[in-house]
């Protein structure tokens, strides 16, 4: 029965909810008793393993792909897949199919001898080891970046960092500056009352957990609103699959690496070094005006990880000649994966990026 | 009156969906949840808890890893910082390893056995 005539009927409509009704009972149980998806749309080579730092090959999909290779480098907290989570909602696939070659910094957990990782081997070590791989793989001098949420700080700390490096574009999504915005989070590792080196010291790693714990205590009541709203579409194969890889991924948190964890706490917490200029990496010195390559901002609207506050500066404070923001509806996540995604982000970032990938 | 019209069929066609009223009351209550939530979690009484929690369940660890380091010396087992150490070195044995494949991909040995591509793509309006 289709939509329009179940909502002109109002005995049809009661008919549909009804049907409905008994879909949820049958796909409820089956919920249950059948395995989650797995998430992974597109085929990939690793081409490093190293510790916490993985670089993925994608293969292309086209016979003919544009010039520069495109980095997607991941925030630390989460896993890549959420840029491959299924055939159809794959940003990966959709760059494949428009052409580009792609390439993905994901991050596995720390192990515990990793503890010390800090800034410096992210940005001065993994990030530069990843784009000389590329060239190695492809026989190209130069490479272009997509990097969502706090893998964009680390972009941008790069990009700073390697002014006259092999970086041609850079497009960050979600990316925090200004951490005093960030309130909640300010709030919960208040200097005063949060002892950072007694945790980093007792547990090595920052402990997935407690990073779970805060990212849910953003909307306390999102995983009962969740799971109320796919007890309602439960009859939906479709919204269930979707619901379920996405639930994975979003549970799916990594540890961080101890002493990143104290220096993100320290650095970027407590002094909001980036946005006050004090910002230091290995001893140098960072300032976001050194950033002259063409820079592509993408925020969300209804972002409650990253606010818009949180976001809005970053775009002033680089240096490039050709920079831009773009606001889009939606949430954190949302903003690149999803439904959400395909219509509103995907398309934006291709456009922006074929440009620049000549 | 033709707009009166309009307006009588629109009534007559409004969707109707027993579950509408039900998603929206969720949608407000959620909303509604939230906001009272970030309220209370985000007042300085939570964060002096939530750093008082912290310093206890670090406390607790520090005092099992001690206890089991301990424990573990007495039953001459290898403890976590043995384990630690070896770790640290198989790391940097890969660190070595991959700076040893890296070198070699120079000469094209490093290159994965993905399909070869051109790489000419024009964007979509340039193509000649």
């Amino acid at each position: 029965m289709s939509e329009a005539a179940s909502t002109a009927d109002p005995l049809a409509a009661a008919r549909a909810e009804f049907e409905r009704m008994l879909q949820r009972g049958i796909k409820g149980l089956g919920y249950f008793a059948s395995p989650a998806p797995v998430p992974g749309a597109s085929a990939k080579d690793v081409l490093v393993s190293r510790g916490t730092m993985q670089l993925y090959h994608y293969r292309p999909l086209v016979d003919d792909v544009y010039r520069i290779p495109l980095l997607l480098v991941m925030a630390t907290t989460n896993r890549g897949y959420v840029f491959d989570l299924d055939k159809g909602s794959s940003l990966v696939e959709f760059l494949l199919q428009r052409g580009y070659d792609v390439f993905m910094l994901d991050w596995e957990a720390p192990r515990a001898d990793e503890k010390h990782l800090g800034f410096e081997d992210y940005i001065l070590d993994f990030i530069p080891s990843a784009i000389a791989r590329i060239g190695q793989e492809t026989g190209e001098t130069q490479v272009n970046i997509a990097a969502y949420c706090f893998g964009g700080v680390l972009s941008l700390l790069y990009a700073a960092l390697h002014r006259d490096g092999p970086l041609n574009a850079l497009a960050t999504f979600t990316t925090p500056v200004d951490f005093s915005e960030m309130t909640l989070f300010r709030s919960w590792s208040d200097k005063r009352f949060f002892d950072v080196d007694r945790l980093v010291d007792a547990f090595g790693n920052a402990p997935p957990d407690m990073l779970l714990a805060s990212f849910d205590m953003l909307r306390p009541a999102g995983r009962t609103a969740a799971s109320i709203r796919l007890a309602d579409n439960v009859w939906n194969d479709e919204f269930v699959r979707a619901f379920r890889l996405m639930d994975k991924w979003s549970n799916d948190m990594l540890p961080l690496a101890g002493n990143y964890f104290r220096q993100s706490t320290k650095q970027l917490m407590w002094n909001n070094a980036l946005m006050n200029g004090t910002m230091e990496v290995g001893g140098r010195h960072v300032d976001l005006a050194n950033v002259t390559v063409p820079y592509l901002h993408i925020v969300a609207e209804h972002d409650h990880i990253v606010p818009r506050p949180a976001s809005a500066p970053l775009i002033g404070m680089i240096g490039s000649m050709d920079k831009q923001e773009i606001v889009l509806k939606g949430g954190h996540v949302s903003l690149v994966a999803g439904a959400n995604a395909v219509r509103r982000l995907w398309p934006q970032l291709d456009l922006w990026l074929q440009e620049r990938s000549v | 009156m033709v707009q009166r019209k309009g307006a009588a069929e629109m009534t007559s066609s409004t969707p109707v969906d027993p579950m509408a009223f039900f998603r929206e009351m969720l949608g407000q209550w959620e909303k509604a949840v939230n906001e009272s939530g970030n309220r209370i979690t985000g007042s300085e009484q939570f964060a002096q808890l939530m750093g008082q929690g912290t310093t206890v369940s670090a406390q607790m660890q520090s005092a099992i890893n001690e206890a089991m380091g301990r424990a573990l010396a007495v039953a001459n087992m290898p403890s976590k910082a043995d384990i630690d150490a070896l770790s640290a070195r198989i790391a940097a044995m890969e660190k070595t390893l991959a700076r040893i494949e890296g070198s070699m991909a120079g000469a094209g040995a490093g290159r994965s056995d993905g399909p070869s591509v051109s790489r000419n793509r024009k964007p979509p309006g340039k193509q000649g």
